[in-house]
């Protein structure tokens, strides 16, 4: 195609540009597909290494036995990131929006003090030894509670609610309010519905943030039963250098099936459904971004 | 009006209870503390921990590892989101950019438990793709995990993998806002399209470069524990292991609770001054900075 306002220099620009980016893309998903290739493969396949972009041969074995074997330890797993990241954000969620709503009245007295008292806390803390005592001393310990109370509160978050409640037009509250209405129902029926922008973006942030979320399961949880998915997967770890951990699971392997098959296998059911939902929800957390950055 | 402060409360009530009380507990670091007496029952140690802090070799060794690592996220990984930002700012094709966009953000929503597991696949000595390449070139495999030369290497390009695309994000938004009259006219004046990156679009990424750099400086002691965590052994302790990591291992593995809360809370002081004294140095000779 011939296009008359581009000069040579630009087109040879542009090849060098897609060129780059294809190759980064690449790199940024390959690593994923030689998952997807790995969880379908058995021993025999897995000796075949190198850039791989297809299988020779396809196995469903490492499905089946992490579905039916031992769906016990990773069905339960599943369960417990399940819980923590539901309620966990939906505790977060409220928490979040009833603080933001009462910070956006500007006739409330002392909110400057307030406000003070929760930027505080995104400067300094007390830091890990001083919050596992806490936690330990509390009675957490070993609890699913430990997952969604302790982190339940975000100053960010606050802030970041506040902000967008105080941008709200007053008079639907006030002609509500006139109407005989609480301050509770107010918030409830006609602020909270108008913030739906806003719970999505703190919601999805809290979501994934629980999701991901390992290390409180190890340092607080004892019980194999009450671990999330992402604490086996950090226990399996270390399993291609030894089966220790396989062992404490009572995971014997049969021959056919390599560890990293069952490995790749649980790394995909735990990183599903974050990767179907964020191409479609990226929107909100990019507008997460710019209330956090430019505030 | 007394309903707002009920609003109030159930947030206010977790903060004090779950980080202003661990504050509080920091005093900890200044005595011989048991866990049994609690702080205000465990008799004062004028300071002991602080000055076993500098006598600590290990100490010695995380804190270096951890301001070494730092240097190295900030000078390789902190440009390479605004040279990305720069390059997809380039592209014209709507929907080939959005879909870079996308698969960009990928790793960034995935855990380092994950993105562990997928990189010690990928250095497997014997498995692993990087295994293959040395392979064909005739050459024996090193194991990259357990291999302390180039740990810190292994780590600098694993986190620019993870976070790069998702880093750019802002810098994106800076360059979307920027009017395009400013180009037409440098194109009008001669300008090519680096001149017009040189002159226009660098510039008027200033302010958020700066901002952001200023809160990197805050975590001068943050060397990233998750990443480190999911990835680190004893053979590479003596470059990979730092504040963080150490402060796991004596505090909540060996239960010297006392000694690792002064760890961290020299930690914590170092980071928040660095924020504090580089803002106030930028706002004295610019315009930009946090408050």
């Amino acid at each position: 195609m011939y296009m008359p306002s581009r000069p040579i220099g630009t087109r040879f620009f542009d090849a060098f540009l897609y060129g780059m980016l294809v190759l980064l893309a690449f790199l940024f998903v390959y690593p994923f597909w030689t998952l997807i290739l790995a969880s379908f493969s058995d021993a025999l396949e897995l000796q075949h290494i190198g850039l791989k972009f297809w299988n020779r041969t396809w196995t469903l074995e490492p499905y089946m036995w992490v579905f039916t074997d031992r769906s016990l330890v990773i069905g339960i797993g599943y369960l417990n990131t399940i819980f923590r990241t539901v309620v966990g954000t939906t505790i977060t969620l409220l928490v979040t929006l009833c603080a933001g709503y009462s910070l956006s009245k500007k006739f409330l007295p002392g909110r400057t003090y307030i406000m003070v008292f929760f930027v505080f806390t995104m400067f300094f803390g007390g830091g890990l030894i001083p919050t596992y005592l806490l936690i330990l001393r509390l009675g957490f310990l070993d609890s699913r509670w430990v997952y969604v109370i302790p982190m339940a509160a975000n100053a960010f978050y606050v802030i970041i609610a506040r902000n967008f409640l105080m941008a709200v037009d007053p008079g639907l509250e006030e002609s509500a309010l006139i109407d005989g209405a609480t301050r509770t129902t107010v918030l409830f029926r006609i602020v909270a519905p108008l913030s739906k922008p806003m719970l999505a973006i703190i919601g999805l942030w809290t979501a994934v943030w629980h999701w991901n979320a390992w290390f409180d399961s190890l340092i607080y949880i004892k019980s194999p039963s009450k671990r999330v998915l992402q604490l086996i997967l950090h226990k399996m770890r270390n399993l291609l250098e030894n089966y220790r951990e396989f062992e404490m699971y009572n995971l014997q392997l049969p021959v056919v099936i390599p560890p990293e098959s069952v490995q790749a296998v649980i790394v995909l059911i735990t990183i599903g459904p974050i990767v179907l939902v964020y191409p479609f929800a990226q929107r909100y957390f990019v507008r997460g971004i710019m209330l956090g950055a430019f505030r | 009006m007394s309903t707002f402060y009920l609003l109030l409360l159930p947030a206010v009530g977790l903060l004090i209870i779950f980080h202003y009380v661990p504050i509080w507990g920091i005093a900890m670091a200044f005595t011989e503390f048991s866990y049994g007496k609690g702080i205000l029952g465990s008799p004062w140690n004028d300071f002991a921990h602080f000055k076993m802090l500098f006598n600590d070799p290990f100490f010695l060794r995380v804190f270096r590892n951890s301001i070494i690592i730092r240097f190295y996220h900030v000078v390789f990984g902190f440009p390479m989101p605004i040279l990305l930002a720069l390059l997809v700012n380039e592209i014209r094709n709507v929907a080939f950019k959005k879909t870079f966009q996308t698969i960009s953000y990928l790793p960034h929503f995935v855990s380092w438990v994950v993105l562990g597991t997928i990189v010690t696949q990928f250095f497997h000595p014997s498995r692993g793709i990087v295994a293959s390449v040395f392979n064909f070139l005739g050459m024996e495999a090193i194991n990259f995990l357990t291999y302390s030369p180039t740990f810190r290497g292994l780590l600098v390009i694993t986190a620019i993998w993870q976070g790069v695309g998702w880093s750019a994000v802002v810098y994106m938004a800076a360059l979307s806002s920027i009017d395009t009259y400013l180009y037409e006219s440098a194109a009008i004046d001669g300008a090519n399209r680096i001149q017009q990156a040189i002159y226009i679009t660098i510039p008027s990424l200033v302010p958020v470069i700066t901002i952001l750099f200023i809160l990197n400086l805050g975590q001068m002691l943050d060397a990233g524990f998750d990443q480190i965590f999911n990835l680190y052994n004893p053979m590479v302790y003596e470059r990979a292991d730092v504040i963080d990591t150490y402060v796991y291992r004596r505090g909540i593995m060996m239960a010297q609770f006392a000694y690792s809360a002064a760890v961290g809370l020299f930690k914590n002081v170092v980071g928040v001054t660095l924020v504090v004294v580089s803002n106030t140095i930028i706002r004295r000779y610019t315009e930009y900075g946090l408050w």
